[in-house]
């Protein structure tokens, strides 16, 4: 679940076209880093990372803290990150304005290498809640203006790498409170760094006070390899229809009712609890953008067949995909647990994902869990929203694919009835999340590799 | 005469026009299991819990599949035939052990990847049985991490086999059911496991072809290229590694129960017989006026002027027997003689020469450094390297005998564990053969 959450929220954007869907094609998948376009890619660099240490949070309800409003006073507890032994450093320099720049990611993922979240909490009652989770994560490794590299350990926009199901502060609590450190160009010429993201801080909010400590030290280099785009056989070659739409309004909400697992609660303290997890939007607004692509043989009019933007054309075989996000002030995360332990609280929710696919007569949107920006959970014990989430995605509509030929679509976003078990906890959802989209512009490219 | 000519051609022209009428085509469909995999166990005094000091050890398991996936042929009257299903979960297995009395117990949390390539079997009716069959099937063993508990070769063949309405799957959905419960030992414990797993498979999707599709590549223009070729026979290698340990500090040492626990583990692995043999291709590209020998090829080599391409057939893995010592903070010991398992030598192109490599295990699902006591596994200890490693140059390989000594890294350092390692892995080699040619091939890829 992480893997995937984190690598659509570092931006990796996935071009995928199957065989199905691009008639010459087989299986072509091509990776574009963070806004930048294929075009403007120069190379890539791979860049292998020793792993040291980890991250450890030692918390107790604070009253300073605010811990009486959530109702998390008599919780004490400590969060273990355990990042591994290896991890990778993905740079990517491009050009933008015809500066090169550089995009990069610290991911500690892959090699065998498997990061946990563990989570040893007790209440004044005697409950103990232990959880352990894949803690794997994928953090930012360039400056704001793409200019330098820098490390570090938290990013705004990844998934929250402490998150547990246990009661406990947010990555968001303690975003300030580890280190960035540069790191020199000379890495991507294959130097070697070490970086040392050790530090010790008391923190006071959220409701808990307590002290972090890193013991973290990485050790960066020599690259293991270098991929120009020079370097991609001249085999493919295709032709793709980017549709473009902002997302103008998200608006409505979802909840999600649980309790207890009997199976598998015991180990959360969790057997008497139940409560619901509201997910709640308003004015959010985003990008959304729509892609059909086949082999360069076909027809632009095929294309945009499939798109529903001709009449003309014949869209056999294609079949439109696509991706988006809207941002929000004004979306929440929240918690309301009762029945032995008593905590409500609510975080915001910055971003939510979109995903589309297209059948043979419908358009189907998803609100995707690929970034959840610190919104994984809030600060009271219960399910992450992963776990509310049926494959990713928490709720999805559809509208017959001939709405595409209007500027603007409205699709409701639902649940679909029943409950699930996950994390410990059963969990069933209901709500309607309407999301509305308007085109903006069409653009054609090829692309040759 | 000229219509019937026309008509035959015509007639030839569709039959090779014609689509193929094909007996059946490649077919698969994917589900979303509900439901969990859950392994329970304890140490069990029938079994010799007392003298491996493991009865106070109880311990869980738990594999939640998100992603079934079967694939195989369609045959004309729209009956599957599947070749195999992979079982697949996004997130990983977690692993829970208790050491101790309720009162003050030790709780060992880690986390484990499982995925299965599970093999099926055609029952009667069209039902198919899915499941490890003897090791038949392949990938997937679940295994206590690095908590007491069993391991990864003796949960091989522990998985629940299930049932699948396989056949029509060509029609419509069926229900892959993998809901079992059964008991099973391992090692000193007892346990049991539980499964809930059951997915709906929609019907088969038909494969499309590749072969029309694939752009027609030109095969290479051939070139000379000059060929040295070394062979050498195997004549004996053995070892072993002793790894002292120690829980790392607190809070990290928590999460797996290891804080102030000291142990030993000691990898042996025994003389491989001889038979095995070392070739080793030395080559590079050579212009149509070159005419080398083996005396210049010899030259190259020690100019590092050769691509080496080194192969190692050993007639069978190396035995490996790994036991370990491991006592914890309230004086109980925990000890485990080892069982035997299965290695093999690696070689490759190295910087100059060719690096010999001894891997924990040849079996990637087991890890050989683990025993039933609570520890470092092969992820602590060698992490994505090799356990031994030597690199032998390009001038040493001219000798006619090779004596190789294979060192472990120093010391190692991972969340749970850090510790220190000594020993070697020595082989000997005798050379069989050196000889050198010149050859038209087309390049190496």
């Amino acid at each position: 679940m992480r893997l995937l959450a984190t690598l659509a929220t570092s931006a990796l954007m996935l071009v995928a076209a199957s065989a199905a869907g691009a008639q010459g094609l087989s299986d072509v998948a091509i990776i574009v880093g963070n806004g930048v376009r294929l075009t403007d890619l120069v190379s890539q660099v791979a860049v292998p990372v020793e792993v040291s240490g980890g991250v450890a949070v030692d918390y107790h309800g604070s009253t300073e803290a605010g811990c009486a409003t959530i109702g998390v006073c008599d919780v004490a507890g400590r969060v273990i990150w355990n990042p591994g032994t290896q991890a990778s450093l993905s740079i990517t320099k491009y050009i933008s304005n015809r500066k090169r720049k550089l995009t990069g990611f610290l991911s500690f993922y892959g090699s065998g290498n498997t990061a946990s979240t563990t989570a040893l909490v007790r209440d004044a009652g005697g409950g103990r809640c232990s959880d352990v989770l894949d803690g794997g994560s994928s953090t930012a490794a360039s400056t704001p203006s793409d200019a330098a590299l820098q490390l570090r350990l938290v990013d705004v926009v990844q998934p929250d790498f402490l998150a547990s199901r246990c009661a406990g502060p947010l990555q968001s609590d303690l975003l300030g409170l580890l280190p960035v450190r540069p790191l020199p160009r000379s890495i991507l010429r294959g130097g070697t760094r070490s970086v040392d993201l050790s530090t010790t801080r008391p923190f006071s909010s959220g409701g808990f006070s307590g002290i972090l400590r890193s013991t973290m030290r990485l050790r960066v280099g020599p690259r293991s390899s270098k991929l120009s785009l020079n370097d991609f056989p001249d085999l493919i070659h295709f032709r793709t229809v980017d549709v473009s739409y902002r997302v103008t309004q998200v608006a409505g909400s979802l909840a999600f009712a649980f309790r207890g697992d009997p199976r598998s609660c015991a180990d959360l303290d969790a057997c008497s609890s139940s409560g619901v997890v509201n997910v709640s939007e308003d004015r959010a607004r985003g990008d959304f953008s729509l892609h059909a692509i086949a082999d360069r043989k076909r027809p632009w009019t095929d294309l945009l067949a499939a798109l529903q933007l001709t009449r003309r054309g014949n869209p056999r075989g294609i079949f439109p995909s696509g991706a988006g996000s809207w941002t929000s002030r004004s979306g929440r995360l929240s918690t309301s647990v009762g029945s032995g332990q008593s905590c409500q609280d609510a975080v915001p929710i910055r971003v939510g994902d979109l995903s589309a696919s297209t059948t043979r007569s419908r358009f189907v949107l998803s609100y995707d869990l690929f970034s959840a920006e610190g919104a994984e959970h809030t600060h009271c014990a219960g399910p992450l929203l992963g776990d509310a989430a049926l494959e990713y995605t928490l709720a999805s509509g559809s509208v017959p694919l001939r709405a595409l030929r209007r500027k603007t679509i409205s699709v409701h976003l639902t649940r679909q009835p029943g409950e699930h078990s996950a994390g410990g906890y059963v969990i069933s959802g209901q709500g309607d999340l309407t999301v509305t989209l308007r085109r903006t512009s069409v653009r054609r490219s090829t692309l040759d590799f | 005469m000229r219509r019937a000519s026309i008509g035959l051609l015509l007639a030839a022209a569709l039959l090779v026009w014609a689509p193929s009428a094909r007996a059946s085509r490649d077919a698969d469909s994917e589900g979303h299991p509900s439901g969990d995999i859950t392994l329970t166990w304890h140490g069990d005094p029938a079994r010799g819990c007392a003298a491996a000091g493991v009865c106070d050890v109880s311990g869980s398991l738990r594999y939640a599949p998100d992603y079934a996936f079967t694939y195989g042929e369609l045959l004309a009257g729209g009956r599957f035939e599947p070749e195999e299903l992979d079982l697949e979960s996004s997130d990983p297995s977690t692993v829970r052990v208790r050491t101790g009395t309720s009162a003050s117990s030790g709780l060992c949390l880690d986390l484990e990847d499982n995925s299965f390539e599970l093999a099926v079997r055609r029952g009667s009716g069209g039902h198919y049985r899915v499941g490890l069959f003897n090791g038949d099937g392949d990938l997937g063993a679940f295994s206590s991490g690095r908590c007491a508990g069993p391991l990864g070769q003796e949960l091989a063949s522990l998985f629940p086999i299930g049932n699948l309405d396989a056949a029509g799957l060509g029609r419509h959905s069926a229900v892959l059911d993998l809901t079992q419960e059964r008991p099973f030992v391992a090692g000193p414990f007892s346990g049991e496991l539980k499964s809930t797993v059951r997915a709906r498979m929609p019907r088969v999707e038909v494969g499309g072809s590749s072969s029309d599709t694939t752009p027609s590549t030109a095969l290479p223009r051939k070139r000379r290229e000059l060929m040295l070729v070394m062979e050498y026979r195997l004549k004996q290698g053995s070892g072993s590694l002793v790894s002292g340990f120690a829980g790392t500090s607190e809070p990290f040492c928590l999460p797996f129960d290891a804080c102030g626990v000291r142990g030993s583990i000691n990898y042996s692995v025994s003389p491989t017989s001889a038979g095995g043999s070392l070739t080793i291709y030395a080559h590079r590209r050579v212009s149509k006026h070159e005419h080398p020998n083996l005396r210049s090829a010899l030259r190259d080599l020690r100019a590092n002027r050769l691509k080496l391409e080194p192969l190692l057939d050993p007639p069978e893995g190396a035995q490996v027997r790994v036991s370990s010592v491991v006592s914890r903070p309230d004086g109980t010991t925990c000890t485990d003689p080892g069982e035997s398992t299965s290695t093999d030598i690696g070689v490759e192109q190295g910087t100059g020469g060719i690096r010999l490599a001894l891997n924990p295990s040849n079996d990637s699902a087991v890890d050989a450094l683990r025993t039933h006591c609570q520890g470092p596994g092969e992820r602590d200890i060698a992490g994505t390297r090799s356990l031994f490693a030597a690199t032998v140059s390009n001038r040493d390989l001219l000798r006619k005998t090779l004596h190789v000594r294979l060192s472990p890294k120093k010391s190692f350092a991972s969340a749970a564990y850090a510790g220190t390692l000594a020993g070697s892995f020595e082989i000997e080699l005798d050379r069989l053969a050196l000889h050198s040619d010149v050859d038209s091939v087309y390049p190496f890829p």
